[in-house]
């Protein structure tokens, strides 16, 4: 902290393309992982709509089967991977620095690297869909042996899977590393914002089980060329236990896709119901034990693999347990609205959104944790379903409401409040028409990552694919939005929402290239 | 800085650990039966040949075959009624219809999974590779037991056997 010299360099870089690719800013980092993500988006969205277009009726139609298996993984991978991960930390090196009053993240450069390889990471990946036997095709858990009847793609895939994952550890220890000592003088850890909270045990996660992930795609890359047999029953593997590997990653995978949106959300609720957040240690205890809940409850993806009773009972308990903490936080939330003098603009209306549409995913979830139900619900539409209501209208809206939130602090200018609006109420009518008629069909049977589909579930997969094309196209209106708002508009003030906590919102906005080099007051 | 080192640490340790999930993995399995693993070791018969009880039980037999135009694999029996604490025998038989030389194992597996640890085979073609001439057709014979140990509740135990070729680099186990 001491070593920081006053201002002598201010906004003094390279210009042009040179900026972008040597820069060790954090605000500027966070604005290109930000961009990448958006770019990302459409990438995974566009696949999307092949899949939902093939769907749109019984029988083939567009694509063949290969391919729409291709793009059910590819459409994973890349919105997993290339828009959830890297908006969050975007957001994360945008925002964490100027929350805690620190000058910058702690590893500049580092933050460059880690940055620069997602990009590289993503062309080998999206490079595959050009290749001999096509683009991965066995589902974005990439269970053996089907994946491993992956063509050339398949070394494109594991290589790219390792710089996605070395990218995500990187940013992860540059954030643990920024939290732990970077802090103004009197930010207190139980002083920090939830944001900053959230991300912190977030990073944990990615440091914990990343390498596992990367464990376990190198093996299935040496059992592909170099004869091992960890997962082939002919030389004594077993492929059930990649399941286990993948899942033990797998599911604080998902954790990591929804936490940080927990502290987006922590922070704008209390901004426009105008109150302190309701229960603010219990939020911190809540996340860790949701944090420490993920790594014991990964079996309840294998619930059909034929795990003994004892087995099935203890990940059906673990998992249930998870909602508790999880009930702790939604019930906060709609503590610090209640009675509060609530305004809904559209950063509101995104997180407001946010809490009823994760909790109906929440919902669902509980009802796969029962093994018994899961055995007629596993690997239908209705664990699409599930999924989705957690990740669109779950982390993406938050990603969106957190954009919202802070527009206005990064650019200097306000965004347009009505088409904010119309871009929120259009969403969320259409994601609801895409993902709720999948509970139905998955119920009755429909399996899920199949390009054809039996008469009875006609109707609403039709439905499901208005929605679909009608989501995406209320995207543009987001892109149209931030490009506008980034090239002008009314000015924003300092503080920009009325009554806004924190350290952020002392700043100008836009806040200057270089800020807090000397350290705030904490009061 | 010393928490990047920890971090680092961390990472690397994570890595490695998701190696050493296999063996644990074995080792649970082992110990507890999970996963239909039988062992694959021979069974000495004294330890449980002592009370032959009147208690009766179906054990079926299964096979998969990789490639059924390549080696017909099948039980000769597929169902016997047997007792608890007493020694059985039956035949796998094998038939090569390749023109060519075929090397390999076969991997047992048992459901339930908790009657695994308590079927213990005397005598296996499993335990061994094998080898099929061109055209050649082989009777394996299984000695089994099943331990009087066993849960009553258990009434029907299905053992099964995939017919894996042996991969050209040295085999593992
Ligand atoms: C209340 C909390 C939750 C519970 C009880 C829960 C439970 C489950 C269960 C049991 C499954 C397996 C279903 C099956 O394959 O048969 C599942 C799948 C899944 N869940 Fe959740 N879940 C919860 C929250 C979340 C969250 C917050 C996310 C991500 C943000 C998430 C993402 C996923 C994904 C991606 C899958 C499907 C993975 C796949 O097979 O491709 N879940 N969930
Ligand atoms: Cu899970």
């Amino acid at each position: 902290m001491s070593t920081v010299v006053k201002d002598t360099h201010h906004d003094e870089h390279p210009s042009g393309i040179m900026r972008w690719l040597t820069t060790t800013n954090h605000k500027d980092i966070g604005s290109l992982y930000l961009w990448f993500a958006l770019i990302m988006f459409f990438i995974g969205g566009l696949m999307a709509l092949v899949i939902r277009s093939e769907l749109f009726q019984p029988g083939l139609q567009f694509v063949d089967p290969q391919f729409f298996n291709s793009m059910t993984t590819m459409h994973a991978l890349v919105m997993i991977f290339g828009v959830v991960m890297p908006a969050f930390t975007g957001l994360a090196n945008w925002m964490i620095p100027i929350m805690i009053g620190g000058p910058d993240m702690a590893l500049p450069r580092m933050n460059n690297y880690s940055f620069w390889i997602m990009p590289f990471a993503f062309s080998m990946l999206l490079s595959t869909l050009f290749m001999d036997g096509g683009a991965p095709a066995g589902g974005w858990t990439l269970y053996p042996p089907l994946s491993l009847q992956t063509g050339d793609a398949f070394p494109f895939l594991i290589f790219a899977i390792h710089f996605m994952g070395l990218s995500s550890i990187m940013g992860a220890i540059n954030i643990v590393a920024t939290i732990l000592n970077m802090r103004a003088p009197g930010m207190t850890l139980m002083k920090m914002p939830l944001f900053v909270w959230t991300w912190l045990i977030t990073a944990f996660l990615l440091i914990a089980v990343m390498p596992v992930l990367a464990g376990g795609v190198t093996m299935l890359l040496t059992d592909k060329f170099f004869g091992t047999s960890f997962f082939n029953a002919a030389g004594g593997g077993d492929p059930v236990m990649f399941q286990h590997i993948f899942w033990f990653f797998g599911h604080p995978e998902v954790y990591i896709l929804i936490l940080p949106s927990f502290g987006v959300v922590s922070a704008i609720i209390p901004t426009f119901a105008r109150k302190p957040l309701f229960g603010y240690s219990s939020m911190v205890y809540a996340t860790a034990s949701i944090a420490f809940l993920s790594f014991i409850v990964w079996a309840h993806h294998m619930f059909t693999v034929g795990m003994p009773l004892a087995g099935e009972v203890f990940f059906m308990l673990a998992t249930m347990l998870i909602a508790v903490p999880t009930g702790v936080k939604v019930f906060n939330w709609v503590t610090t609205m209640w009675r509060g003098a609530m305004t809904f603009e559209t950063p509101m209306l995104f997180a407001i959104g946010f809490i009823v549409m994760f909790t109906i995913g929440g919902f669902s979830g509980l009802m796969l944790a029962i093994t018994p139900a899961d055995f007629q619900y596993h690997d239908t539409y209705f664990v699409v379903a599930h999924f989705h209501y957690v990740l669109v209208p779950g982390s993406i809206f938050a990603i969106m409401a957190a954009v919202y939130f802070w527009l206005p602090k990064w650019t200097g200018n306000m965004y347009p409040e009505t088409l904010g609006k119309v871009h929120f109420w259009l969403s969320t009518f259409f994601v609801n028409l895409t993902f709720f008629p999948m509970h139905f069909v998955g119920l009755a049977g429909m399996p899920r990552r199949i390009p054809d589909y039996s008469l009875q579930f006609a109707d609403y997969n039709m439905i499901a694919s208005f929605g679909a094309f009608g989501f995406g196209f209320a995207q543009l209106i987001f892109v149209y939005l931030i490009v506008k708002t980034i090239r002008g508009g009314e000015k924003a003030t300092d503080e920009v929402w009325e009554g806004a906590e924190g350290l952020e919102w002392t700043l100008s906005s836009p806040p200057p290239y270089h800020s807090f080099n000397t350290p705030p007051v904490i009061k | 800085m010393g928490t990047v080192k920890k971090l680092i640490f961390v990472c690397v340790f994570m890595f490695f650990f998701s190696f050493a999930l296999i063996p644990l993995y074995n080792i649970i399995c082992d110990v507890t039966g999970l996963n239909g693993n039988t062992s694959n070791l021979k069974e000495k018969v004294n330890t449980f040949s002592e009370v032959v009880s009147t208690e009766k039980l179906n054990i079926q037999f299964i096979s998969h075959e990789v490639n059924k135009n390549k080696l017909e694999f099948k039980p000769k029996e597929f169902e016997m009624t047997i007792s608890p604490g007493k020694v059985y025998s039956t035949l796998y038989v094998a038939t090569n219809k390749s023109n060519s030389k075929i090397v390999g194992q076969a991997i047992p597996s048992v459901s339930p999974n908790e009657a695994a640890k308590y079927l213990k085979k005397l005598e296996c073609f499993c335990f061994e590779e094998q080898t099929f001439k061109p055209g050649e057709v082989v009777e394996l014979p299984l000695y089994f037991a099943i331990d009087e140990k066993m849960p009553k509740r258990i009434k029907t135990i299905t053992l099964s056997y995939s017919f894996f070729e042996a991969i050209d680099v040295s085999k593992k186990n």
